[in-house]
């Protein structure tokens, strides 16, 4: 009697056995096709920021071209007043500003000085742009920027983090994970290099705002040379090769709008300066659509020519943009 | 025929299988060289090598398919690999059947009971796969350290063979040097001596791979176990059980290597393989859940935690110059079971085990050391590549390598680039001719060119007393002879040069015009009967084409400064990781 | 103590037994496995059943070059072949069996016609050259420490070894006599003008073939030239053949020319055969040139130190030539 119950047993507690183990066998197998990957890995791997957005370019922030309203050059100490005559001059912010916009401010944030040392874009320009973009409803502002030395004390000492949140801006510092690495198509160095992307990605806008400086490898620091903060990675090889970076990044990036802020120019001893005697009062604020135009008439103000500034030329040939300034058209006008 | 009669052939078998592909494990085209013998059938088959790199890379590299089967067949039957197939489980029962001879049979016993401390092992396990497991909390490999299978690997191809090889030259033509060669001969010296004090003493509490099988092997169809739950208490199963899991009461399944020792030893066929569990009762993985999740939850700290000397970061060891073809660093650790396969088959020996340079997660992963072996990396060689079992060295194609066909746009591999120490190097700071490293470089167009520099030698400047045809008399006197070499010249006061054939302790003599394809002049001596004359040694100073240079070590080896070489290769430049570029 | 029941333990042993022929199986196939190899995939050693250099399998791919990439493989050596007709390099390294370290490199410069390859052949003999025999009648080369190069019609062919040894360099010995066998020359491939120098005092191996631009002059072309002992001096003496007699008598003087407006002093013609000859002595920097036409032929003599042998020199040659234009 027992037997043959022992044994019903038995057997049913094999087959329970069976079941499992015939199922563990399946995803095993299961879980192996899944994940089977007959060649490996393969010479390039892929780094993914952590949140996993990898981007395959920077969208195109640039606005539709008005003739005569190109570049416009403004003189005046005041900077916030000079900036907003010079946006005027465009058309105003609202030709650039839509309500609803999220705008990136890429101001240079490269170094720890004070705004007084000129190194930096000053906090008077950013917050007159800022206060301008919100003026015309645009849904938030970030002002970001990959400085050179540590960005916490970058941001601060340089008075930006400060004017920015004082008028409503977002200040996002880099991360390892805002980098992905980026292709420029028919770039010969920006191959898969990390790129600061991750602000940009839910902006409608982008405006660079550059101080005017001299530079020791580059000859000169304007609006172009602005775009050397979105590298990441050890971008310093790339001053081997200077004005082909530059003009890389100027195809790389098409931003909505760049300010060239020349009210005081650093004339020696760029990028850094360090010293009031570096620095010379020439008063000129320019705003532009076009870099290359924007850069061309702010190297006048460093007595240079555009045959000093080899990173104008290829880019003009790149259809970048229009070096002959003049033939823009730049609006003029004085405030005091 | 005795089960365990078949098993020991089996483990006879793999173990004499085991030590074979290491010998083979050597290029070239003999019976007793690596031809096509498919040297990484038993780390291919090792569960823990796939479970491994799957938890770390969340791929299954398709080379070790014959992995699934064998943990297909464990489901099924239970720990037969441990007992059947791994070497190192081998030489474990054989050390511990020795250690074990003249003992009394109730010793015997008694060694075998269970112990609480074979949980170890399955904490090892989770503590490895917590390690593994998130690659962005900085998830690492390092089963390799403790998996069996690339332990004797490591064991037998870095220390024993070399050993027995030293004067032999069987399975090398010269010998063999491995650094950090007697830490893993004492990790395995220990491993296999602890037998003697308890039997498969590794197996039972330390191995991953073990309680990897043990786990799965939870609902096999056929198990071991008493078919008579009463009867006589002999306990003559257990005198030779390997697994530690005492078959005689409460078996603990999990720890059954199949050895089938139990089978035998009952004289009264109390026990039997079957598909029904044991009578006497059976126990699963007796391991306490905290004691799983705190191991788990240390792995994956510990990870990030050998991560903080930033030795994967900006903190890297610049030494570090690994194999061509390696993926970049953090990619390597998720892949390298520190097997030494490739050190191995490396014909000239410059792959060598890393020791904590590289941060601890490097420990006895491939780095070149050009000191050491016959040539720096071998330009067409891509060995170490083939016989990589997880391709943590890619199986690259000597174009590759090279940036020839496909890859000519890509260029070639580079791993790291010459850096010449101006100080020690002997035509920078000793005024010793030397080009050994220009002519030794082997990529045409050479990555070193020299710039030619005449100098003036140590007291070189005399005064002329007479000049007899193609001879000057000086005043004072020099070594005689020592400016034969072809090497050096006359600076006359005019500012033309004369190459110098020979010298006696007072005179130098001039060579003849066309006298050899390289003078300097046409040999004929300027007008000049007195002054002052400078001899000067004709330099060529070596300097680095960064652009061509591949980084293969063959300068370094070469150079005469023998001790820290004057020309030194470091992984700046190495093209498998972005931001290590010198260049564009 | 009970036995096993029989059917136990002949499934025992039945089992046994699988388990056996499974692992016999297995070191068949494994033993089957390690046949099949191909030693190109490590890179350094040769596949089997590829042509073999005998001792040397060759290994690695064959590279071609043509015109646009020769620099790519001789660098700053190119020019001298594309001036001289070059159309193809075929290069390829080899390596001996018993010692991948040891091997060579092959370079077949198609230099499109047997006169192309003589003169780079000849151009670039190295000083310590011995000279190689049983290359044929058309095959000419030598050995220079680790290298063997050798012209055999339109083909120059260079061999660089990996290193000086014996060995290496008399299967390079061999292999250069192979292709030599192989070759089947044409009418076109033989250099008969080499024989028109004087039969004795020619040093054998020295000859040279400037395709253009010889010693300077652009009007001398397709000048052979070769050492010849008179007295104990070694005389550089050449000669060019013309269209005809009055091309040979134009070409001399201008070259007479070239050689007086580039700074050369005229010297007085000494010796019947010279003066017959028409010949012109300069004195060139100290160095002495003399150029005359002889029939179909400018010859001449090059850079001489000594005035006395480069005259006999001349004689001999004038003397020779004059046999071949009968």
């Amino acid at each position: 009697m027992t037997e043959p119950n022992q044994e019903n047993i038995a057997r049913r507690q094999l087959l329970i056995r069976g079941a499992k183990a015939a199922a563990s066998i399946a995803a095993t197998v299961g879980v192996a096709r899944w994940l089977y990957d007959p060649k490996g890995p393969g010479a390039k791997n892929e780094e993914v920021g952590f949140l996993g957005t990898s981007v395959k370019g920077l969208p195109d922030f640039s606005v539709p071209r008005k003739d005569g309203q190109i570049i416009s050059i403004v003189k005046g100490e005041n900077r916030a007043k000079t900036v907003s005559k010079a946006i005027e001059l465009l058309g105003g912010i609202e030709r650039f500003i839509k309500p609803g916009d999220v705008v990136v401010i890429k101001p240079n944030v490269g170094f720890a000085t004070p705004p007084l040392l000129g190194a930096t874009t000053h906090p008077d320009v950013i917050t007159a742009v800022v206060k301008l973009c919100y003026e015309k409803k645009a849904s938030k502002v970030i002002v970001t920027d990959n400085s050179i030395n540590d960005p916490a004390s970058c941001f601060t000492i340089s008075g930006i983090s400060k004017a920015a949140s004082a008028a409503g801006a977002q200040v996002i510092m880099p991360k390892d994970s805002y980098f992905s690495p980026l292709t420029l198509a028919g770039g010969v160095l920006i191959k898969d290099w990390p790129v600061y992307c991750a602000p940009f990605a839910k902006a409608n806008k982008l405006i660079g705002i550059a101080p005017l400086k001299s530079h020791h490898r580059s000859v000169a620091s304007m609006t172009m040379k602005n775009w050397y903060g979105l590298l990441g990675g050890r971008r310093n090889v790339f001053h081997q090769d200077i004005n082909n970076i530059i003009a890389e990044l100027a195809m790389l990036v098409k931003p909505t709008l760049v300010i060239l802020d020349g009210t005081v120019t650093m004339v020696t001893n760029g990028p850094t300066g360090g010293s009031v005697s570096d620095l010379k009062k020439t008063n000129t604020m320019i705003a532009s659509c076009d870099m290359v135009a924007a850069d061309a008439f702010g190297g006048t103000l460093l007595n240079l020519k555009p045959a000093d500034l080899p990173y104008l030329a290829i880019s003009e040939k790149a259809d970048v943009g229009t070096v002959d300034y003049e033939s823009l058209k730049p609006l003029r006008a004085e405030v005091t | 025929m005795k089960i365990t009669t078949v098993r020991r052939i089996n483990q006879l078998f793999f173990f004499a299988l085991f030590v074979w592909f290491c010998i083979v494990t050597t290029v070239g085209e003999k019976f007793w060289q690596i031809r096509n013998w498919p040297i990484n059938w038993i780390l291919q088959l090792d569960p823990l090598v796939a479970l491994g790199t799957i938890v770390s890379t969340r791929k299954f590299y398709g080379p070790l398919h014959c992995a699934l089967g064998v943990v297909i067949l464990t489901i099924i039957f239970g720990r037969f690999f441990c007992g059947w197939i791994c070497p190192f489980g081998a030489i474990h029962q054989f050390v511990g059947y020795l250690g074990n001879r003249g003992k009394k049979v109730a010793e015997k016993i008694r060694l075998n009971i269970y112990r609480k401390a074979q949980c170890i092992k399955y904490l090892v396990l989770v503590f490895f796969l917590g390690m593994a497991a998130f690659p962005s909390l900085a998830g690492t490999l390092q089963t390799g350290l403790l998996d069996p299978i690339p332990l004797v690997t490591r064991s037998f191809q870095l220390v024993l063979l070399p050993i027995f090889d030293r004067s032999a030259y069987l399975t090398s033509v010269n010998a063999r040097y491995y650094e950090f060669g007697w830490l893993i001969f004492a990790v395995f010296a220990t491993a296999v001596l602890l037998n003697l004090v308890i039997p498969r003493f590794y197996c039972r509490f330390i191995c991953p791979l073990g309680a990897f099988l043990g786990i799965i092997s939870r609902f096999s169809i056929w198990r071991i176990g008493k078919i008579k739950s009463k009867g006589i208490e002999c306990k003559m199963c257990e005198k030779a059980c390997e697994g530690g899991c005492e078959p005689n009461g409460n078996i603990k399944i999990a720890e059954c290597v199949l050895c089938f020792n139990c089978r035998d030893g009952c004289q009264h066929h109390h026990i039997a393989y079957k598909t029904v569990p044991s009578l006497a009762g059976e126990t699963q993985v007796d391991v306490s859940r905290r004691g799983v999740v705190l191991s788990f939850v240390s792995g994956v700290i510990v990870a990030p935690a050998i991560r903080l000397s930033g030795k994967v970061a900006s903190n890297w060891y610049t030494g570090v110059v690994r194999p061509p073809g390696a993926l970049a660093e953090p990619e390597f650790l998720k892949l390298c079971l520190k097997c030494g396969q490739c050190m191995r088959i490396c014909p000239t020996n410059v792959i060598q085990p890393s020791g904590l340079e590289g941060g601890f997660e490097g420990l006895w992963t491939p780095i070149l050391n050009n000191r050491i072996g016959s040539s720096g990396c071998q330009l067409n060689c891509v060995a170490c590549g083939q016989v990589c079992p997880t391709s943590a060295i890619r199986p690259i194609t000597l174009d590759e390598k090279r940036g020839l066909g496909d890859f000519v746009s890509a260029g070639p591999i580079k791993l790291g680039t010459a850096f010449i120490d101006q100080g020690r190097c002997l035509p920078w700071s000793m005024d010793k001719p030397c080009i050994v490293c220009q002519e030794n470089c082997p990529v045409s167009p050479k990555a070193i060119f020299t710039k030619d520099v005449f100098t003036t030698v140590r007291d070189g400047v005399v005064s002329i007393k007479q000049v007899t045809g193609n001879a000057i008399e000086i005043d004072s006197s020099i070594p005689a002879d020592k400016f034969s070499t072809g090497d050096y010249y006359v600076l006359f006061e005019d500012g033309s040069r004369c190459k110098i054939s020979s010298n006696t302790a007072t005179s130098v003599g001039i060579a003849e015009a066309g006298s050899s394809l390289r003078s300097v002049s046409e040999g004929k001596l300027p007008a000049v009967t007195a002054g002052k004359i400078e001899i000067q040694v004709r330099l060529q100073k070596p300097c680095v084409d960064i652009e061509k240079c591949i980084g293969c070590g063959v300068c370094e080896h070469e150079c005469p400064v023998s001790g820290q070489r004057a020309i030194r290769i470091t992984a700046e430049g190495e093209t498998r990781s972005t931001d290590r570029r010198l260049l564009l | 103590m009970r036995l096993l029941s029989g059917r136990a333990r002949t499934f025992e042993t039945a089992v046994s037994v699988l388990i056996l022929l499974i692992m016999v199986g297995t070191t068949i196939c494994i033993y089957i496995i390690s046949r099949d190899y191909n030693m190109a995939r490590f890179g350094i050693a040769s596949g089997s059943g590829q042509e073999s250099g005998g001792d040397f399998p060759p290994v690695g791919k064959v590279e071609t070059y043509n015109n646009d990439n020769l620099y790519e493989k001789i660098d700053g050596k190119a020019p001298m072949y594309q001036e001289a007709g070059f159309v193809k390099l075929t290069a390829q390294q080899f390596a001996a069996k018993s010692n991948s370290e040891l091997g060579f490199e092959l370079y077949v410069y198609d230099m499109n016609n047997a006169k192309n390859a003589f003169s780079v052949y000849s151009r670039q003999r190295r000083a310590d050259a011995t000279d190689l025999n049983g290359l044929g009648a058309s095959g000419f080369g030598y050995v220079a420490g680790n290298e063997i190069c050798i012209s055999l019609g339109k083909n120059y062919i260079e061999m660089i070894g990996s290193a000086e040894s014996n060995e290496l360099v008399d299967g390079m010995k061999g292999i250069a006599k192979d292709l030599s066998a192989k070759f089947k020359p044409t009418d076109n491939d033989k250099i008969v003008e080499l024989r028109y120098f004087p039969n004795e005092g020619t040093v054998t191996g020295s000859w040279k073939l400037q395709i253009d631009n010889a010693f300077g002059f652009d009007g001398l072309t397709n000048a052979y030239s070769a050492l010849y002992k008179s007295g104990d001096k070694a005389i550089t003496i050449f000669f060019s053949k013309r269209k005809d007699a009055d091309e040979a008598k134009t070409v001399a003087k201008n070259y007479y020319d070239f050689l007086i407006t580039n700074g050369g002093k005229a010297l007085t013609v000494d010796g019947e055969v010279l003066k017959s000859a028409g010949a012109s002595v300069v004195d060139f920097f100290g160095n002495f040139e003399i150029v005359f036409p002889a029939g179909i032929f400018v010859g001449g003599v090059h850079e001489a130190n000594d005035k006395q042998a480069a005259e006999k020199a001349a004689e001999v040659l004038i003397g020779r030539l004059k046999e071949i234009n009968d």
